[in-house]
C-alpha cells in the first residue's frame, strides 16, 4: 500500500479525474473530500462488506425457508 | 414460441423453461457475485410476493426478492440520473425494483436490503445491484411484521408475476405454466 502524508487543504491526485482532500483531522478522526466522476463509486468500506454478507446469506436460501416465511406471512 | 430460443435450467426449485429473451444481463452481478452476470426472474408459486433471482449458469446462485413497493417504498425513489444511464431506461415505467432478503433461521426476524436494491430494466433486459447514497436506507431492514399486516389487510395481493399484474412485470417473469416436473 502507498503511504503518503498530507496536511489539511493538501490533496492525492489519483488519474486525472480523481482528487482527495483533507479537508479536517480532529483527534483520531479525519475528513475527507473526494471529487471524482459521476460513475466512480465511492462508499464507506463497510456499507460495501455488509451488502456482500447480505447477499451471501441471501443467496444461500433454500426453497423450504421460502415456503417456511411465505406460510407464516399469512398466519 | 415460433424463432424464440428455449433453454432448461436448472435452478433452485427445480428445472425450469425459459426463453432466451428472458435473461436479464448484470454488467456486474451483486456484490460478491459480480462474476454472475446473467439471471432470469422466477416465480415459484401463483399466490407469493417473492421471486427467485435465479442465475442462469449456477444453480445454487439464487436470490430471494421482493418489489419495493410491497415494503412502503415507491420504485421511483431509487431511480437517479445515473442508474437511467448504466441500464438505458427510455420512462420509468420500464423498471422494477427489488429488494434482496435475507431469512434466517427465526423467519420473524427475516430482513430487506433497502440500502442496495436490486434495479431491473424490464425492456431492455439489464439489471444491476445499485447502492443508494442516502444514508438512511438500511441493509438489513426488518420487514416481517410489515408484510405480514400488508398480506392479511389485503388478503388477495398478486403475485408479482401474476396475470392480474401488469404485462410489464409478466414480461420479465418465468411464469409457472412453463416450469417442468422436477
Amino acid at each position: 500500500m502507498l503511504v503518503l502524508t498530507r496536511k489539511v487543504g493538501e490533496s492525492i491526485a489519483i488519474d486525472d479525474n480523481i482528487r482527495v482532500v483533507v479537508v479536517q483531522v480532529k483527534g483520531k478522526q479525519v475528513r475527507l473530500g473526494i471529487e471524482a466522476p459521476k460513475e466512480t463509486k465511492i462508499h464507506r468500506e463497510e456499507v460495501y462488506l455488509a451488502i456482500k454478507e447480505q447477499n451471501r446469506v441471501a443467496a444461500e436460501t433454500s426453497p423450504e425457508d421460502m415456503k417456511n416465511v411465505t406460510r407464516l406471512l399469512k398466519k | 414460441m415460433e424463432g424464440k430460443k428455449t433453454l432448461n435450467l436448472e435452478t433452485k426449485i427445480g428445472n425450469v423453461q425459459i426463453n432466451e429473451e428472458e435473461i436479464i444481463r448484470f454488467r456486474e452481478g451483486p456484490l460478491g457475485f459480480t462474476d454472475t452476470q446473467d439471471f432470469v426472474l422466477i416465480e415459484e408459486d401463483d399466490d407469493s410476493i417473492f421471486l427467485w433471482l435465479q442465475s442462469v449458469n449456477s444453480r445454487d446462485i439464487a436470490f430471494p426478492i421482493l418489489e419495493v413497493e410491497l415494503i412502503g417504498y415507491k420504485s421511483e425513489k431509487f431511480i437517479d440520473a445515473s442508474i437511467r444511464e448504466q441500464l438505458g431506461i427510455a420512462q420509468d415505467s420500464d423498471v422494477s425494483v427489488y429488494s434482496i432478503i435475507s431469512i434466517p433461521d427465526k423467519v420473524e426476524q427475516m430482513t430487506a436490503n433497502i440500502k442496495a436494491p436490486v434495479v431491473i430494466n424490464s425492456t431492455k433486459k439489464t439489471g444491476v445491484q445499485y447502492i443508494m447514497p442516502n444514508p438512511e436506507l438500511e441493509i438489513a431492514k426488518p420487514v416481517f411484521k410489515a408484510l405480514r399486516e400488508k398480506l392479511t389487510a389485503s388478503s388477495n395481493v398478486a403475485g408479482p408475476c401474476d396475470a392480474s399484474s401488469t404485462i410489464k412485470r409478466r414480461k420479465s417473469c418465468v411464469s409457472k405454466e412453463k416450469r417442468l416436473n422436477s
